[in-house]
């Protein structure tokens, strides 16, 4: 049997990360990873120290991560900086997310699509839909609050700990390749509407 | 002048290499930033959290790694705490 046919996994929530071991790491390291795995796992039967067992797990999912992370081009620079100008209680809150989320009724994203989607904020939740092939789309498809916390927001606007959630939202596709598309057009493009909403600050969910 | 926004990211690797202005980073499963299906209480301590950068950051490039452990929290209880 192959060792990437033993990582094999269904794409639940808790495989998310360590998955990318079989994709990016070397057989080497699979190898390893497995066979520590075993050690590990009785270690911490019998000693109790799960603890352990979890910084285990999350060293892997680190080289598996880092390994994925190899293949991305970042952009260089100056970290953009604004600050707030008044008090969270009274600022306008935008939402933002790249977890490909669209409205019934818009066109659905394509993979590597650079383009982006309003999406209301008096949405029916019912009524949104999620086309991203980067994550397990079935806890967001359940509750979309996982990946844009329409609902927070709005008890947080009631409870008057922000100011306004803005009308609109701004909804992104991930894993882009294509960033250049992305940081010379539909970046700009999404800032300037949200200055014309008025927006202090915003808040983006990265998936 | 720009807008101040403030990221929840669970990509630690991409972060250190993006340096996106401000970070909230949690080791959460990808596809749930903000926490599962239903958990209002843990949903609304990562918002809280991440937002509160926004006046906390002092300079470009902050992250703050939030220290929950997914379902080993009791959410509701560090809600309630905070009041």
């Amino acid at each position: 049997m192959d060792v990437k046919d033993l990582l094999e996994n269904p794409r639940t929530a808790g495989f998310s990360r360590i998955k990318y071991l079989q994709s990016y790491g070397t057989e080497e390291q699979m190898g390893e990873f497995l066979n520590s795995l075993f050690l590990e796992a009785f270690n911490a039967k019998y000693s109790g120290d799960w603890d352990a067992f979890v910084s285990f797990m999350e060293e892997w999912e680190d080289v598996a991560l880092t390994g994925q992370f190899k293949s991305m081009e970042m952009p260089e620079g100056d970290i953009p900086w604004a600050t707030l100008s008044k008090p969270l209680s009274s600022a306008k809150v935008a939402l933002l997310t790249t977890g490909g989320l669209y409205i019934e009724g818009q066109e659905p994203f394509e993979r590597g699509d650079t383009s982006y989607r309003r999406i209301p904020s008096d949405v029916r939740k019912e009524d949104i839909r999620i086309r991203h092939r980067g994550y397990d789309n079935g806890p967001a498809n359940q509750d979309i609050n996982c990946v844009y916390p329409l609902d927070r927001f709005k008890e947080m606007e009631s409870e008057g700990k922000i100011g306004e959630l803005s009308g609109t939202g701004y909804s992104f596709m991930g894993m882009i390749n294509d960033t250049e598309t992305l940081i010379n057009d539909t970046a700009p493009d999404v800032a300037r509407a949200l200055k014309q909403d008025g927006v202090d600050a915003v808040f983006l969910a990265s998936t | 002048m720009g807008i101040p926004t403030v990221i929840t990211m669970m990509y630690k690797q991409v972060v250190d290499a993006l340096r996106p202005p401000r970070v909230a980073y949690a080791r959460f499963p990808f596809g749930q930033p903000l926490g599962e299906p239903g958990n209002v209480d843990q949903q609304r301590v990562i918002v809280e959290d991440s937002l509160k950068l926004l006046t906390t950051a002092s300079e470009p490039g902050t992250l703050e790694a939030l220290p929950y452990r997914w379902r080993r929290e009791d959410y509701a209880k560090i809600r309630k705490e905070r009041g």
